[in-house]
């Protein structure tokens, strides 16, 4: 309250001065930090074993508009994450204090609807809306064994206000290059490189119908994003004090590979995984792979570091008692990875040993919510990523975590 | 994948459920602007308002203020945007007012005010307010606008032992030519 205060004091001083008439803005976010206990047995590869500190998708946003008209008003966000634990942002090369999440201007009509552009969450992974529990968490958020779940520069999107309980939202993404191929004579629009020059060359769409407000479901389908074509299905349902969501999805490489060599050039490479966390930090430590030592007399080792095609699902449910809400998820990935490289075509994976992994997540929680908008919360998740017919292979892999935090929502 | 139909039917199952079960049970989960922010429905995010916010341009519009108590009795549940109302509230047109929750004069020296049986901290913002007239022939207000600030300023001099901020006022249309005049205050702290 005394911080409002000053806010107050000082925004009134700055308007009294200035006479500018203000538009209606907010700021908002969240603090969420958790001590994490890590166990991670990577993919023939000695064990971490450690404590941490981390900050959880921290952010600062502010989020205004300002009236046109009656019908119209002109909108804009900006949200920022922020790095409680250390203050360091690894988003870009200048690690910067805050990196930038969702940030956006447009219009919006209660009429017809909003339109806006900037950088944004796909509308498929929007479609999550609440349904992952451990959403942020490390080993905990489903982007750590799904894809689908992107960040897209250059967005415009359309939201439609609700009708008759359907939402309806689609967006381009536009990938920007040149669209001229380099090489004389090649045609750009056969050259994976520059697929990627028009204005709906990547789209994210979804539906979503709400039967009432303890039940919706939504199907959304991504044409193009990160490689990826994707379709989704998600659903929650709330009866009494509990709740249920689940998802289920399908991916496939969007492009094939033109050059037909393996060899990464941007596009028709598979959906890329992220090396940071989940499956793609476990693929990556495969002996052989970035980061991980060959074992003793393998030599190099082939890793995967995309997937071709991707089914993946997701259940959970949450108990809430009072202050106290008791969380479980399970979910699982069933992965086809792109071909390793022809370099990398030694032990411990090869073509011929299968190209298909099986991720599965299981995680258990409970929160406390000590007011309004202040929650300490416990969870445990674990992760498992299993190689078929790849027997070279030490063992599979699993990372266990288990967590403390306190997150507090402004 | 292998258990893909299972899960398709399973979710639908869910949802179905749902419209058919009406279920009575609250839902405790409050859903806070920072969670609505990645939701698909950007709109309604746009359209929030939270009082937990850290910051909001519509603690500069008194009346839109989150936080403030209304030192004031309303006829509907009391909810204020802000404070606490200490004034009495009608649907029906409103005979001569009088404040309900004015506090004794205090010789102790501490803040006085009392608001549905909570003491008035010095950063509590409150809502105060009395009726006037502009139309002396044809009013239902025993307050004129002059008068009516006076009302007012005794009213916060009760609430608060060692002085008082008034951090906004306006008014609303009672009927014809009849307005509720609002103060929004907070006492000070003794230096």
């Amino acid at each position: 309250m005394k911080i409002k205060t000053l806010a107050l004091a000082i925004g009134a001083a700055v308007a009294a001065q200035s006479g500018v008439v203000l538009a209606d803005a907010t700021v908002y976010g969240k603090l969420n930090i958790s001590l994490q206990n890590n166990s991670f047995d990577y993919i023939g590869r000695s064990q971490q074993d450690n404590w941490t500190l981390n900050s959880n998708s921290s952010r600062l946003g502010v989020k205004g508009k300002s009236k046109i008209n009656d019908d119209l008003d002109a909108v804009f966000k900006m949200e920022y994450e922020t790095y409680v634990d250390n203050g360091f942002s690894s988003c870009n090369s200048s690690n910067n204090t805050f990196c930038q999440r969702n940030i956006y201007a447009g219009l919006s009509s209660k009429k017809y609807g909003m339109l806006y552009g900037g950088k944004n969450d796909t509308v498929l992974k929007m479609t999550a809306d609440g349904t992952d529990l451990f959403n942020d968490l490390v080993l905990g958020d489903i982007t750590n064994y799904m894809v689908g779940e992107n960040r897209e520069n250059n967005s415009i999107i359309y939201t439609s206000p609700v009708m008759a309980g359907f939402t309806f939202s689609t967006s381009t993404i536009l990938g920007e290059q040149t669209g001229v191929d380099n090489a004389a004579g090649h045609d750009p629009y056969h050259d994976s490189v520059q697929q990627n020059s028009g204005i709906f060359d990547s789209t994210s769409t979804a539906v979503k119908y709400e039967f009432n407000d303890k039940a919706w479901i939504a199907l959304a389908g991504d044409v193009n994003v990160q490689n990826a074509d994707i379709v989704r299905l998600v659903s929650q349902a709330t009866f009494g004090d509990f709740t249920f969501d689940a998802h289920v999805q399908t991916a496939n490489n969007h492009f094939r590979d033109y050059n037909a060599n393996g060899v990464s050039d941007s596009l028709g490479d598979g959906m890329v995984i992220s090396n940071g966390r989940g499956y793609g930090l476990a693929m990556s430590n495969i002996a052989g792979g970035p980061n991980g030592a060959p074992p003793a007399g393998t030599g190099s080792g082939a890793f995967y570091t995309a997937i071709e095609s991707q089914d993946a699902w997701m259940l959970n449910g949450k108990y809430q008692m009072g202050d106290w809400a008791f969380k479980a998820q399970i979910g699982e990935s069933y992965s086809t990875a792109f071909d390793p490289t022809a370099a990398n075509q030694l032990q411990p994976i090869s073509p011929a040993s299968g190209r298909e992994f099986d991720t599965t997540q299981v995680a258990f929680g409970v929160d406390y919510s000590m007011s309004k908008n202040v929650t300490i919360f416990s969870y445990i998740a674990q992760l498992d990523t299993d190689i078929d017919n790849a027997p070279a292979l030490i063992d599979d892999s699993t990372l266990q975590t288990g967590g403390v935090g306190l997150e507090i929502k402004f | 994948m292998r258990a893909w139909k299972n899960i398709i039917i399973a979710s639908c199952l869910l949802a179905a459920s749902a419209v058919v079960q009406a279920d009575e049970a609250e839902n405790k989960n409050q859903r806070h602007m920072v969670d609505m922010a990645d939701g698909l429905n950007s709109q309604q995010f746009m359209n929030a308002k939270d009082p937990d916010a850290l910051w909001s341009s519509t603690m500069y519009v008194p009346w839109k203020r989150t936080g403030a108590i209304n030192a004031y009795q309303d006829s509907k549940p009391s909810e204020s945007k802000g404070g606490v109302n200490a004034y009495q509230d009608a649907d029906k047109v409103p005979t001569k007012e009088e404040n309900l929750a004015m506090p004794a004069a205090s010789k102790s020296g501490e803040i006085t005010g009392m608001v549905d049986g909570k003491k008035i901290e010095s950063d509590q913002l409150v809502n105060i307010r009395v009726m006037y007239g502009l139309d002396p022939e044809n009013t239902k207000a025993k307050f004129t606008p002059a008068s009516s600030q006076n009302e007012l300023f005794r009213q916060m001099s009760k609430y608060c032992s060692f002085g008082f901020q008034k951090v906004g006022e306006w008014s609303e249309v009672v009927e014809g030519s009849d307005y509720y005049l609002y103060y929004q205050f907070q006492c000070i702290e003794k230096h």
